[in-house]
Formats: structure tokens, C-alpha cells, sequence
């Protein structure tokens, strides 16, 4: 591959060009309620080349490897069409060739389908079973295996291996009309075991969804809210994250001014973090999709907005090192800039601490979705309770919060000592590309005046 | 257009024999094959511009009562995911019918691919973007625009085991543009496209230039809102995602399945007597059109809801012989091109009337909501404060909550004009519950 990419790229008439082509195999089994519905598998393989004359984009997206050397200089003659001024992408220290071979701790590619099989039946049954509000239910499982081979005009060769396992559950409830589900996914990138051994999720998300029939809704205003780490993770991804991804800033003067260096975005103890190195971390790999090496980059230290996510060109025009966030789905897609593993840095408040200061407020837990038109966010709660008097109290259904990120990062009052970071299914949506994997997280958080929806 | 030639066809129908000589019941292979253009402009400059092609094809097959599917876009690996598919059937999911249908009669002709698709050549995209870019640097040199247009041609074909062979070709053309407004830290997101299989009179640069304008016009200035209780005017691109729930409720797995709240409601007074709601699936050049269903069956108009009744649940035949119904021939159990009756009020009228009340052109986080039970909460995106049947300006800060089914059983008006693209009327209820920071 390596010498079918470089005799392709071999004295091409352009800035710069890449080849990215990739092989993907998964599969997908799925219950809805009694029944398997999906018992799927999907094995493809397709390329992109992009070439950059003169801040131009050319792009060829392609189905097979046949004529690779005309696919490069279609892209190029598109590049030189448009493109009409100078090319800026920064310059890093790149490693040449790369071969990241997955490496795992249980391969799921090892078990088979029969198992898998067996496995999400039992759980699906338990959630059927376990009281008589449960309607349906949605168990899945689903595997992906991708092999990304990669090279560009600066001579670098790259193979990766990205796998990825996720289990995903739900139960739906319903009683007098009312509906009400309650969901949970667990995913990892190299550990079949975390789909194994996990009755005691199932069971829990069938009670909760059977008791949020009877929880009544959150009245609409503002409160105080205390988030739990995995919401605010969600919290700061949508919040802040996506204000952070340079694509919006590096063509936007106004915008750059917004989110300039050293301004101050929120309460001094306020630390952010996209950390694309961390271990067994779905947001993690080795080098990104244009090979720029991943790296922990500080978003926000100490308060004040201490960096952007990157990739090469937007760190070209704004003279930045780059990050490593230019991420793609999937080889039919240019990259983007994109988060990787996201979080707040512990603060010094135990939990109890920051319940202690809320007398009447929310304690949002879980995430069902989250939606950001940059400035202005929305997400949604799995579930919350009340808050009375420092306690937990009773069950609430629907809470969604909104608000301007600026004034809620200064509306922070209380930061926990913990942190969880969890790998979860789904993932990040943008500019058509979704779901991409990343994963968020951070300690238990207070924030005063939170609107919700009601 | 041509990609399956005659070999692919004989290689497809070599593999559906070679499933049923491997012992299933049933088997039937989907092939799409497309080609597209696109362009795009960032920061109001042309940024990239290619070529892109796809390929895909899905095998699925019944064996001893079972289905199991594989899919991929390698042509010579047909059987080895033949073999992947039937290997899943083995441990799969129960098929609730075991051979496909033999083909139906009386299909409608429907037109999908359209030269003039073809015509629109690079330098015709790349110009009109660069057209609807301009009017909006004119209107605000300072404004972050963005713009882009595709077309698309496409081939796909679809056989299976009952002797179903359809091969076909369809086109599509999109185009559209936005942008994004600072003040301080206030943003203001704008965007409108269009999209459809004939270039007609809805590729209008001019009907999509004045909505932008417009939008700006309106949203620049930020209203005094302090939230209540208030009449809302929904735009037609709300109507849809309005409509989505009450669609979705009737689709006949979701009934099976007991989470449809329409579940016992057929033929009973459900929603306002003015809501009437049918499926088109043989409109000419829209994206949703099919003269045939998922095993080959030809599809028919159907009337979902009249005059505030729902008639029927959408069935299709996987999903009618689970649960002892006809088939109603709907893909996925799913509308391909829902249309609304409209009403008799104009909407400028509706809005005129209106002593105080907000009209919502973009909700932010709508599909978060618990729409199952059709509840919903999410803020206002781009939505306007209207006083005496006048926009005063643009809401900020606000978030909406109510529920679907509840809205649609009230009183509520629908427009008479449809949108032309979507052919969605604008929907106003006089009263859904709004807050914001100030109340």
C-alpha cells in the first residue's frame, strides 16, 4: 500500500496531497422488545484523496484503488481551480511511518456471533421481565473494526486499527398513556468485556424508566443545578468544546476576538482539557486523520480560554502548533476539527460539599442528547432528582437546560473532587459526520440560574 | 448514467440462485451505485470543490425461518457475504415470512432522473453559490457565510428470489446557503437550501437569497421578552418535525411494539378536526418517492388521518405477517412524502392577527425530547417576538415545553400556503408555555 500511495502522490502538482483508504468490517445484532430484529454485518472499504493548491480544496472520494494516480491529479486540477491564495498549513514534527496495530485485552473478533447473540438476549429478557410498566425494550450490540492507511506529500505513511465495542440498552415504560424510556450504553475500543456482566445496569434502567411514569416533570425557570460527571461532561463537549474546534475561528475575525487567548470564559477554577492520548480511551489514537500526532490540549486553565483544537490548516492561518483533532468517520469524508477526549479538571469540593450548598435545586444525571448553535446550548437529562435541604429527593422526568455558555462557565459555584470519564456508544455529530467516537467527562459540578425547559 | 451493467446483473442473480441452493427460503440483494459534484464556500470564499462516488449493496436471506443481512461495496466479495449473511440467518433474527413475494401489478410510473440534473455543470454550481454569497456581502460585509451545492446521479437496483427485478436511475440537486451574525457575544445562525430531482422552479436563487435577507432583517434586532404563555407560529420546516411524532405513532411495529400512543386510537377523534394527513409516494422527482416497497410491492397513496381521525397504521410486510395485518406496502413501516391538507388562512394572515405572540422559524435540541410520548423541551434557535401582527425582533434565551399530541387534539390553525419545496404550511397554536431567564 505504501508504495501504491507514494507512487501516486510522486511528484503531484499541488501543496499539498493526502490519500486516506480504509477497510471497515462490523456487525450489529438488535432486540426490540421480544423480538431480534437486526442481525447485520457490513464490510466496505473506500479512499479520499485531498490536495490544497493555493488554500484551494480539491477532493476525489473513491470506491476502489483502480487508477489511484488519476484520482490524485483530479484532485489536484480541482484544487488549482479554486484555489487563489496561499497556502498556510503548519508545519509539525511529523513521524514518518506508523503502523498502530490494535491491541487488545479481549478481542471481540474472537467470540462468536451465537455468543454475542446469547449474551444481549439475556439482557433483553431481564429488562422484559422486570415489571409489568415495561413495554418494550431496545438491546443492541455492535462491533467495528476500521483499518485507515494513509499518506501524504510531506512522506509520511501511516496504518492505524481503531475497534470499537458498544452495548447499548433501554427500557420503555408505559402506564395510562404516558411513555417514559430509560437508557444506558457501555463501549470500549479493546475489551470485549465490557458488554459482559451487566444485570445490574439492565435492572436498573428498567426500574428507573417504570419509576419515571410517576416522577412529575421540573418546573420551568431557573434553578441550581448539580451536575453528575457524566452530564457534565455532556455539559462542557456541547457547551464549550465546539466553540473550541478552530474551523469556526480561523476565517472569522469577530470570532477570533470572541475566543481569544488569555480571555476570561469562566471561574477561575475552572480547567478544560482534549486529551487525545489517554489509554483505552475511545477518543484516543496515535496520530489524527491528516497524521498530525494527538496531544492534550488546555482549553481553559485556570478560567481563562488558554487554547483551540486544530488541524492543520486552521493552525496554519492562525499560527497555532497543531493539535491533532482533524478527525473523519470514515474514509468518504474530508477531516474536520473534532474533540477527543474531553474533560473539566477535578476541583476541591467533596460531593457532599456541593450538595450541602443547594437547598432547593436539580441533580442532573445521564445524558439522552445535547445540541449546540455555539453560544447557546440544550441538553438533555437521562434523569434528575430534586435537591431539598442538601438531599437527594424525589425522581424528576424531562429536564433539559439551555443557557449561553459564557454565562453559565461563570455561573460555576462548585466543582467537585472527583472525575469519570466513561467510553459510551453513540458519539459527537457534526458537519454531516456522525457518530464520530469521543468521550467527555469530569467531577460533579454546581452551577447557579440554570434555565430549564419545564 | 450506467454502473450495473449486464455481467453485475448476472452476478447478482447468480448469487440470490446460489442462496437458495445453500437452503433459504428467500433471498434479495440492493445495489446503489452514485456519482456527485459537489462545491462549497467558507467564509464567503470557494473553499473546496470534487468528485465523489459510492457504492453499497445489502444482501439479505431467510433460512429455516431465520434473516440475516450483510452488506458491503466490494462486487467480488457477493457470495463470500452471501455466505456472512446466511452464516447470521443461522443465528438470526425469526423472518415472519419465508419467501418474497411474487411481483405485484399496476406500479406507478413515477419520474426520479431528470437530464437537467446532469447539466448543471461546475462553473453553473460554483456561480450560483458565489450569486447567493454576494447578495448576502452586500447586505453585511461583516457577516461569516457559508454556501454549497451538490447533484447527484444516481443507480440503483433491487432483486430478489420471487422474481423481482427492478433497475433505476434517479437525480438530485441541492443548494443552499447560510450565515452567522456577531454582536458581542451574541450569534445569530441563519440557513436555507433546497433540494430536489429536477432542476424546476424551486432552484430559485432569488426565493433563497430574500428568505436569508429576511432572516437577518428579522433577527438582527433582539426583543424585550420576559416569557409566558403565548399564541406560536410555527414555519413550515417546524411543521415536519411537529408531524413527525403523530407519523411515527403510526407506523405498525411501533403499535406492535406498545409504544405508539395512538396504540387504540383508530378511528376515533384523536387530534383537531382540521388536521388531515396523507402519504405521496408517487410525486414526481421528490427525494421520498417509490413505485415499490421493501420485497417489491407496489406502494399506494394512503389517507393517515382525516379530519382529525387516524385511519390506518403503516404496515410493511415483514411487520404484517408478525402481527397478522396487511401489508400497506410502507418501507420500514415508515410514509415516504407526508402531506398535510392545508387551511384556510393564509399565514400572513395568521401572523396579522396576532396581538402578541412568537414565531419560531428553528428549534435547537427538539429531537432530545421524549417524542415517544410526544413531550417536548428545547429552546427557541431563531424565533420572534410579534406585536400587534408585527416582527419587533429576535428572542434569546428562551426554551418551549409542551406536548405534541396535546397540541395537535387543541385548537390550532393551519395555513393555506405550503412551502414549496417541503409543501408544509405553517401551524399556529394560541397558547404553549415559553420561558426564559427573565421568568
Amino acid at each position: 500500500m505504501k508504495d501504491l500511495f507514494f507512487a501516486a502522490l510522486a511528484n503531484c502538482p499541488a501543496d499539498y496531497a493526502e490519500i486516506r483508504y480504509e477497510y471497515f468490517d462490523g456487525s450489529e445484532f438488535s432486540y426490540r422488545g421480544i423480538e431480534l430484529e437486526t442481525a447485520g454485518s457490513n464490510s466496505r472499504s473506500a479512499g479520499i484523496v485531498r490536495a490544497c493548491v493555493k488554500g484551494g480544496w480539491g477532493i476525489c472520494e473513491f470506491v476502489n484503488l483502480d487508477n489511484l494516480r488519476q484520482k490524485v491529479l483530479e484532485a489536484c486540477a480541482d484544487a488549482a481551480l479554486i484555489g487563489k491564495e496561499t497556502t498556510m498549513l503548519a508545519e509539525y514534527e511529523p513521524i514518518p511511518d506508523l503502523i498502530s496495530k490494535a491491541e487488545f485485552i479481549n478481542d471481540f473478533r474472537g467470540i462468536s456471533y451465537s455468543d454475542k447473540l446469547a449474551l444481549i438476549k439475556a439482557y433483553n429478557e431481564q429488562i422484559l421481565g422486570a415489571n409489568s410498566d415495561i413495554e418494550s425494550s431496545q438491546v443492541s450490540y455492535t462491533e467495528r473494526f476500521r483499518q485507515i492507511y494513509f499518506a501524504s506529500t510531506r512522506g509520511i505513511y501511516h496504518y492505524k486499527e481503531l475497534p470499537q465495542v458498544i452495548l447499548a440498552m433501554s427500557a420503555i415504560a408505559r402506564k395510562d398513556g404516558q411513555v417514559q424510556r430509560s437508557a444506558e450504553s457501555f463501549s470500549s475500543k479493546d475489551d470485549y468485556n465490557i458488554v459482559l456482566n451487566r444485570e445490574a445496569a439492565a435492572a436498573e434502567l428498567a426500574q428507573r424508566a417504570s419509576d419515571l411514569l410517576k416522577a412529575p416533570k421540573c418546573e420551568a425557570g431557573r434553578h441550581t443545578v448539580v451536575l453528575r460527571p457524566d452530564f457534565a461532561g455532556v455539559f462542557i463537549h456541547e457547551a464549550f468544546g465546539h466553540l473550541s474546534e478552530a474551523d469556526f475561528l480561523f476565517e472569522n475575525e469577530p470570532m477570533q476576538k470572541l475566543m481569544q487567548i488569555g480571555r476570561k470564559v469562566g471561574v477561575k477554577e475552572l480547567n478544560v482539557v482534549d486529551d487525545g492520548t489517554m489509554p483505552g480511551m475511545l477518543g484516543s489514537q496515535p496520530v489524527d486523520d491528516e497524521g498530525t500526532p494527538t496531544q492534550c490540549t488546555e482549553l481553559i486553565r485556570n478560567g481563562e480560554l488558554a487554547g483551540h483544537l486544530h488541524s492543520l490548516e486552521t493552525a496554519g492561518k492562525m499560527k497555532a502548533k497543531p493539535s491533532g483533532n482533524a478527525r473523519s468517520i470514515g474514509a468518504g469524508h474530508s477531516p474536520i476539527v473534532r474533540m477527543t477526549n474531553t474533560y473539566i479538571k477535578p476541583g476541591k469540593l467533596s460531593k457532599e460539599e456541593l450538595f450541602a450548598g443547594v437547598d432547593d435545586g436539580i441533580y442532573a444525571c445521564g445524558l439522552y442528547g445535547g445540541q449546540t448553535m455555539m453560544e447557546m446550548f440544550t441538553f438533555s437529562a437521562a434523569h434528575a432528582f430534586r435537591i431539598r435541604n442538601g438531599k437527594i429527593a424525589e425522581l424528576l422526568r424531562d429536564v433539559v437546560m439551555s443557557g449561553n455558555v459564557f454565562e453559565t462557565l461563570n455561573n460555576i459555584d462548585g466543582i467537585g473532587n472527583d472525575l469519570s470519564i466513561i467510553n459510551r456508544g453513540g458519539g459527537c455529530g457534526k458537519g454531516g459526520q456522525s457518530p464520530l467516537p469521543v468521550t467527555f467527562g469530569g467531577p460533579h459540578l454546581r452551577i447557579r440560574d440554570v434555565l430549564i425547559g419545564g | 448514467m450506467s454502473f450495473f451493467n449486464q455481467d453485475q446483473i448476472y452476478q447478482i442473480e447468480s448469487c440470490l440462485s446460489l442462496a437458495l441452493k445453500r437452503g433459504a427460503s428467500g433471498a434479495a440483494i440492493e445495489a446503489n451505485y452514485e456519482e456527485s459534484y459537489a462545491c462549497g464556500f467558507a467564509a464567503g470564499r470557494l473553499k473546496h470543490t470534487g468528485t465523489s462516488e459510492s457504492l453499497r449493496y445489502k444482501i439479505e436471506v431467510i433460512r429455516n425461518g431465520k434473516r440475516g443481512s450483510a452488506g458491503g461495496n466490494i462486487f467480488t466479495e457477493l457470495d463470500k457475504m452471501l455466505e456472512r449473511a446466511l452464516l447470521l440467518a443461522d443465528n438470526g433474527a425469526k423472518a415472519n415470512f419465508d419467501s418474497y413475494p411474487e411481483p405485484g401489478s399496476n406500479y406507478a410510473r413515477i419520474k426520479q432522473n431528470c437530464s437537467s440534473v446532469a447539466r448543471l455543470t461546475r462553473e453553473k454550481l460554483v456561480e450560483d453559490c458565489n450569486i447567493l454569497v454576494s447578495r448576502l456581502k452586500e447586505l453585511d460585509h461583516k457577516l461569516d457565510i457559508d454556501a454549497g451545492a451538490k447533484r447527484s446521479q444516481s443507480q440503483s437496483i433491487f432483486a430478489h428470489t420471487g422474481g423481482f427485478l427492478k433497475k433505476y436511475n434517479y437525480s438530485q440537486w441541492s443548494l443552499g446557503a447560510g450565515f452567522s451574525k456577531l454582536s458581542g457575544e451574541d450569534m445569530l445562525f441563519a440557513g436555507r437550501g433546497r433540494s430536489w430531482g429536477k432542476v424546476n422552479a424551486l432552484y430559485d436563487l432569488a426565493y433563497l437569497g430574500d428568505k436569508l435577507i429576511e432572516d437577518y432583517n428579522y433577527g438582527k434586532h433582539i426583543a424585550d421578552f420576559g416569557g409566558a404563555s403565548l399564541p406560536v407560529i410555527l414555519s413550515p420546516a417546524l411543521t415536519m418535525s411537529f408531524l413527525s411524532p403523530v407519523v411515527g405513532a403510526l407506523n405498525g411495529r411501533n403499535v406492535y411494539k406498545g409504544i405508539s400512543p395512538l396504540k387504540d386510537k383508530l378511528g376515533k377523534n384523536v387530534f383537531n378536526a382540521d388536521l388531515s394527513i396523507k402519504d405521496e409516494p408517487h410525486i414526481d422527482y421528490a427525494p421520498g418517492s417509490s413505485s415499490f416497497d421493501s420485497v417489491g410491492l407496489p406502494t399506494r397513496p394512503a389517507l393517515l388521518i382525516e379530519n382529525g381521525v387516524p385511519l390506518m397504521f403503516m404496515y410493511d410486510y415483514d411487520t404484517a405477517h408478525l402481527t397478522g395485518n396487511c401489508s400497506t406496502n410502507h418501507i420500514g413501516c415508515a410514509p415516504y412524502n407526508v402531506r398535510i391538507r392545508p387551511g384556510k388562512i393564509h399565514s400572513k394572515e395568521l401572523l396579522a392577527n396576532c396581538k402578541e405572540a412568537v414565531y419560531i422559524q428553528s428549534l435547537l435540541g427538539f429531537g432530545q425530547s421524549n417524542l415517544a410520548n410526544g413531550d417536548f423541551s428545547c429552546n427557541l434557535a431563531v424565533a420572534y417576538l410579534v406585536r400587534n401582527g408585527e416582527i419587533q425582533g429576535r428572542i434569546k434565551n428562551a426554551m418551549m415545553a409542551g406536548n405534541i399530541f396535546e397540541l395537535f387534539a387543541g385548537d390550532m390553525q393551519i395555513s393555506a400556503d405550503l412551502e414549496a419545496n417541503s409543501k408544509m404550511p405553517h401551524l399556529f397554536f394560541p397558547s404553549i408555555n415559553i420561558a426564559t431567564k427573565n421568568k
